[in-house]
């Protein structure tokens, strides 16, 4: 009998003393799966048989490595006993090679590209790796464009993936447990973390939280998110996502958790400030000074992203007195010639870029392109011709998609708030700009995963950290610990984390 | 340029020695309150009252209340008073004003950390904002009008600053809190002293230089020296001045009706504190509805002389008596 928290007590079923219960049991678990290969041999009289997923193996490693071995063992007089028994270790020598008693480890192992090898009349039975999993080769990351980082990427092979953080963190202190999550999918999770510099309690509440996931299936990091993140009432996550092995490497030696999913390219990375969503691995590469005016204006980037079109909506129908005449005039002519109101227009255009942008993102390359260049001349000249909309939303509007471009890892949150913050300014003005603002600050404020603000470095100031956070020092003075998550974490507030 | 013949006679730059009186004011009443942290900063008032009588800690639970609620309604209201006055003069904004008291309910419901650590993000902004209205006013700051200190005497300056002194009514907050609170509290109090006296003589310095005899005839002279701010294209600053005053109020209203919500539950023993935040919102915004449709109601909840009393007595007696208390019950067991 055992237990997972997934699955509750699950009956064990002992590999049987005759081979036929096997195969019936197996047969029975897998039903008509064309890509179950059983191979019966008989060896020295006695029955034996070779299970394997055809599709997961590597048919030539099977045959050299495994078969042809044990039948030339078993031709020179040798029992084919011996082998299951291990008698002979040298029979199949180099292959990773596990012993096995439940029929559900053997199909599990037989699932994940092994090929198990039974015999009649042995309660035993052998699994051999030979998998040859389909793979893509390491390529570079789509979604974190650097221009002097590595050009590794994850892939979808978690083994892989940490073979390219083993590759950059060549120590003993890098360790890492694996879980299976997800009912159905046995998903495999591996958590990495640094010895001594990972706080325990924190990471045993991460595996904690991970283990009591309830998912049937888990295809992606993102199913995990949620789990991760502790205040479900926010836009913002305090869930890191990285597609780098170096990003993902970088974190870890600060004292964070890293998980990684088989059969996703992205990796969490928890906690997760606020502040990092501006930083990126070329930060470390470049010289101080650019790299902290690159910081400023991603920050810049964003604050126009979010707020840039509801200020315009703002000032157009309550704050007119901010600007000059001339400037007033010129916004009015363009503004007189369109048909929908300020605020609603702001609306509407706003809502067919996310349209465009998302019609070119899933659509195929070829054609995505094409969507894009249609959305740019309809939304753009046509548009403005027709009457539809003034130019000078249309400026606004576009710069706002640069901006919010810069910092793709904030475009959800961006993307919602913009059309918040719209609202609020076409209802109450500015004013209700800087409610809407401030309810935000206070919302990012209350974020607090795994004992770590979300708001730190600033809310609460840790100066340590501030030495990489807007401005980044260089590395003689930033030395060994860039932002120890650790010494944020012991500062927490003052108010001894009672949020009561 | 009118003046008000009343005020002509006023000496204007009395207004920036107030502060300094203010902080001498705030430093003789705080004693207590630090002594009171000094004896054990581990325990709040409460726990401490309550081991002396439970009746004693339900009274001061009331008393709190009473106090931080008469804040929250004063604060509303001055927002209340701004927003008919400036900001949407022909409109009626009751539906504004209780939106602003559901927005801080729902920051007091997300707990003293996420308020503390907001507030001081919002520091920094209103701060910058301050700055930076008064680097665009510069051209317009003129030092002849700065009249002679206490030319009239100082009787009004002396008022003034016990008056802005009553104001604070957080600081009974502090001895609430206490257990919430890490570190040196008594040095972060006097800091927090010293921070705002400097602030307020800034500001008042400010104003004084940049508006003279003008400012006193205005109910909101901050809002008039932004208006008169430049920058770039920008021909009036007084929509960043106003935007930075609703983040305080905000700020203010939340921290108080968290207050209430931290009293009522001690006072009921029972409830979620949500749930009391949520009634203190109610009894607020019920104030503020009330106050809002005539204007000279808003008086009843000015900045006032008659409010010095029962706040001098209140920031006093209380951590006092709890001392006395102690100590007598010490005395008796020994």
């Amino acid at each position: 009998m055992k237990k997972t928290p997934q699955e509750g007590i699950v009956q064990c079923v002992p590999v049987r003393e005759r081979l036929q219960d096997n195969i019936i049991y197996i047969r029975s678990c897998l039903g008509n799966s064309f890509d179950l290969l059983i191979r019966e041999v008989e060896l020295n009289g006695t029955r034996a048989v070779f299970f394997a997923c055809e599709e997961l193996c590597d048919a030539m490693l099977l045959s050299r490595s495994v078969v042809n071995p044990i039948l030339e063992y078993c031709e020179q007089g040798g029992e084919a006993s011996a082998v299951v028994l291990d008698v002979c270790e040298s029979v199949t020598r180099g292959l990773e090679h596990k012993e096995r008693t439940s029929l559900d480890d053997a199909l599990k192992d037989i699932l994940n590209g092994y090929v198990v090898f039974m015999v009649d009349g042995i309660q035993t039975c052998r699994s051999y790796g030979v998998q040859k999993i389909p793979t893509r080769s390491v390529t570079d990351p789509d979604s974190e464009v650097q221009e002097r980082g590595s050009r590794e990427g994850f892939v979808e092979n978690f083994k892989i993936n940490l073979a390219l953080i083993r590759k950059r963190l060549c120590t003993s202190e890098l360790k890492t447990e694996i879980i299976e999550l997800g009912t159905t999918s046995h998903t495999r999770v591996c958590i990495c973390s640094m010895d001594g510099r990972a706080d325990t309690e924190m990471l045993q509440r991460i595996k904690n939280d991970l283990m009591s996931a309830e998912l049937d299936v888990v295809l992606g990091a993102g199913y995990l998110q949620e789990f991760l993140d502790k205040k479900k009432k926010s836009m913002f996550t305090s869930v890191g996502v990285t597609q780098r092995p170096d990003v993902f490497a970088a974190k870890i030696c600060e004292g964070r958790v890293g998980i990684i999913v088989d059969g996703t390219p992205f990796a969490l990375v928890l906690p997760y400030l606020f502040i990092e969503n501006f930083h990126a691995m070329d930060d470390y590469l470049s010289r101080t000074y650019y790299v902290t005016v690159m910081r400023i204006l991603r920050i810049v980037s964003f604050l126009i992203g979010v707020l840039l079109p509801g200020i315009y909506v703002a000032i157009g129908l309550f704050h007119q007195e901010l600007l000059p005449d001339d400037m007033l005039v010129d916004i009015v002519t363009a503004e007189s010639n369109t048909m929908f109101p300020l605020m609603l227009e702001a609306l509407i255009i706003h809502f067919i870029y996310e349209i465009v942008r998302e019609a070119g993102l899933r659509m195929p390359k070829s054609v995505g392109h094409a969507v894009s260049i249609v959305g740019a001349l309809v939304i753009g000249d046509a548009a403005v011709s027709a009457g539809l909309i003034g130019a000078p939303m249309l400026i606004v509007i576009a710069l706002t998609a640069i901006c919010s471009s810069v910092e793709s890892s904030l475009h959800h949150p961006m993307a919602v708030l913009r059309m918040i913050f719209i609202i609020l300014g076409g209802i109450s003005g500015l004013y209700g700009i800087m409610i809407g603002l401030g309810l935000l600050i206070i919302n990012l404020c209350s974020i607090d995963n795994y004992g770590v603000p979300y708001m730190a470095p600033f809310s609460p100031f840790e100066a340590g950290a501030m030495r990489d956070a807007v401005v980044r020092l260089g590395w003689k003075k930033l030395g060994g610990d860039i932002m120890e998550i650790g010494k944020i974490r012991e500062r927490r507030t003052n108010f001894g984390g009672s949020n009561k | 340029m009118y003046v008000s013949a009343i005020q002509y006679s006023v000496s204007t730059s009395d207004i920036i020695v107030q502060a300094p009186i203010m902080l001498v004011c705030l430093l003789i009443i705080v004693i207590p309150t630090c002594i009171f942290i000094r004896n054990d900063n581990s325990r709040g008032l409460f726990n401490r009252a309550y081991n002396l009588s439970e009746a004693y800690m339900r009274v001061l639970a009331v008393i709190f209340i009473l106090s931080f609620i008469f804040a929250a309604v004063r604060g509303i209201s001055r927002f209340d008073l701004f927003a008919t006055s400036v900001m949407f003069p022909e409109r009626d904004i009751t539906l504004l004003v209780v939106v602003v008291i559901v927005a801080c309910a729902y920051v007091a419901s997300l707990g003293i950390e996420a308020i503390g650590r907001s507030a001081v993000l919002f520091t920094v902004i209103v701060v910058s904002a301050l700055v930076f209205i008064f680097i665009t006013i510069w051209d317009n700051l003129h030092p002849l009008n700065l009249t002679p200190l206490f030319y009239d005497g100082a009787h009004r300056a002396l008022k003034g600053g016990i008056t802005s002194a009553s104001v604070t009514v957080e600081l009974g907050a502090v001895t609430i809190l206490l257990p919430k609170i890490k570190g040196n509290v008594n040095k972060a109090l006097f800091k927090w002293l010293f921070l705002l006296c400097a602030t307020l003589t800034a500001v008042a310095s400010i104003m004084v230089l940049a508006l003279g005899f003008y400012g006193e005839t205005q109910l909101f002279p901050i809002f008039t020296i932004a208006v008169m701010g430049e920058f770039s294209v920008f021909q009036r600053l007084d929509a960043i001045q106003t935007g930075v005053w609703i983040l305080c109020i905000i700020m203010k209203l939340s921290f108080l009706l968290y207050m209430c919500g931290e009293c009522f539950t001690r006072l009921f023993s029972r409830g979620s504190k949500k749930l009391w935040i949520y009634i203190s919102a109610a009894i607020t915004a019920a104030f503020a509805v009330f106050i809002s449709p005539r204007m000279n109601r808003f008086g009843i909840f000015a900045q006032s002389w008659y409010t010095v009393i029962p706040y001098v007595l209140f920031m006093i007696t209380i951590p006092a008596s709890v001392l006395i208390g102690e100590k007598i019950q010490k005395t008796k067991r020994v």
